[in-house]
């Protein structure tokens, strides 16, 4: 499985669903789950954005359609970013500088 | 522990010495822990930001100066977004935040008589249910205390109030308050729970007890100040929250700057056993011996800042705690010789 952070800002019509309902955040993820993706973290930020969540999704078409499907909903706007572990991607530097070599 | 979200972009510089030596990009992680942090997740991102390190610290200063040292952050564009874990945010969101209090006419005489008449039923029977038995030591040292003081434990249970009240003598008892977590007990209307509207009233003048706002700020000890004004005892937890480690939490600086301020003594007990009484995030209760130490009292010298005062108040705490460890409950004893 890949791993994504997406950054989400609430709108206005999300702001109000959540003071409302609340138990919706957890709705949602359960919604992610039944698209074939996973929330693995998932934190209310303060500064350019409002939410800070990781996921896992097996390809980034399945992101892609994740993003689509809850940025129609009006209540939110999604930054997605493809993300790799540190030590993954040293090593992935790593090997690339021997084969230069 | 507060988390924190860096979102950084890489400077020119920093891609080329990443490049050079991939290595560099994990210095992230050690300038963070070199500065307490723990890191909780580190990832390289493809996109609009470079880097996304999420850590735990243990406030906004820490964070913002471990940011200040890394080289990579230095780009513009780079965030660092404190962050509130989401089952916390949802609760905050569903329920009331206003707080009430404190209530100034908990120290009149009938307030207190009151509050006489429902020791058993507040204080008495849970300690005559469950700290079985309850021992006390260092009473002797209360005896020179004239005027008001503040009584200081550790804090790892919501039981410790309830000991810590136990095992004062009744001159002490008979006027002491007890700081309490303002977001927690002193919420308007109980918090919305129905079966709590009166939270707060019953908090001053049952539990005697007033709010602390966390987070500090100037505001924060006026209330403290103006009970010891009236020669009233205060009851403190200075870690400001039950720690669940086998170390004590850092001490915050609302005692010393009181105890300075208005030149009262502080009295340490250190309290054993109740962590197994009521645990932190269990509402269960287990029957259990519990040990309340009292330490003679602890006079700062005029002049000592506030960082040194409460140093020192945290030594001599932790002295007792780190006996304690080692060999036992009973090490907790002022006289204990191994």
């Amino acid at each position: 499985m890949a791993t994504y952070i997406m950054l989400s800002t609430l709108t206005d019509e999300g702001r109000k669903t959540l003071k409302e309902r609340p138990e919706r955040l957890q709705a949602v993820n359960k919604e992610i789950e039944s698209m074939g993706a996973r929330v693995t973290a998932q934190y209310a930020v303060l500064g350019g954005y409002d939410f800070v969540n990781i996921i896992e999704a097996p390809t980034n078409e399945v992101m892609a359609r994740l993003a689509v499907e809850l940025g129609s909903r009006g209540t939110i706007q999604i930054t997605t970013l493809p993300a790799i572990a540190v030590d993954d991607f040293v090593e992935m530097l790593k090997g690339d500088i021997k084969e230069a070599g | 522990m507060p988390a924190y979200i860096l979102l950084s972009r890489l400077t020119a510089v920093s891609e080329r010495q990443i490049l050079a030596t991939p290595d560099t990009l994990k210095k992230v992680r050690q300038v963070l822990e070199e500065w307490e942090a723990n890191i909780l997740a580190d990832f390289h991102l493809l996109g609009m930001y470079d880097h996304c390190t999420i850590f735990e610290v243990s406030d906004n200063f820490r964070a913002q100066k471990a940011v200040l040292e890394l080289e990579i952050t230095r780009s513009p564009g780079t965030m660092l977004l404190p962050a509130i874990d989401l089952p916390l945010f949802q609760r905050m969101i569903g329920q009331e935040i206003r707080t009430v209090g404190p209530h100034e006419w908990q120290v009149k005489w009938w307030a207190k008589v009151i509050r006489l008449c429902f020791r058993w039923y507040q204080y008495d029977r849970w300690i005559w249910k469950y700290c079985k038995p309850l021992i006390t030591t260092g009473k002797q040292h209360l005896k020179d205390i004239k005027g008001p003081c503040i009584v200081i434990g550790n804090h790892t249970s919501h039981f410790d109030a309830l000991v810590l009240f136990s095992c004062l003598p009744q001159k002490i008892k008979w006027n002491i308050y007890f700081g309490a977590a303002a977001d927690r007990w002193f919420l308007k209307g109980g918090g919305g729970r129905k079966e709590l509207p009166l939270q707060p009233w019953y908090n001053s003048l049952i539990g005697g007890s007033f709010p602390i706002r966390r987070g500090g700020g100037s505001a924060t000890l006026d209330y403290s100040k103006w009970l010891l004004d009236q020669g009233a005892n205060l009851a403190i937890f200075p870690e400001g929250t039950r720690s669940t480690s086998h170390h004590m939490a850092r001490f915050k600086h609302g005692v010393s700057i009181l105890a300075l301020e208005k030149n009262v003594p502080v009295v340490p007990v250190y309290l054993t056993g109740l962590a197994k009484i009521r645990p932190k995030g269990s509402r269960n209760i287990y029957p259990g011996p519990v040990q309340a130490h009292i330490q003679p009292p602890i006079l700062l010298p005029e002049g000592t800042s506030v960082p040194d005062a409460t140093r020192m108040i945290y030594h001599a705490v932790n002295r007792v705690h780190e006996r304690v460890m080692e060999h036992g409950p009973d090490a907790g004893r002022h006289d204990w010789r191994g």
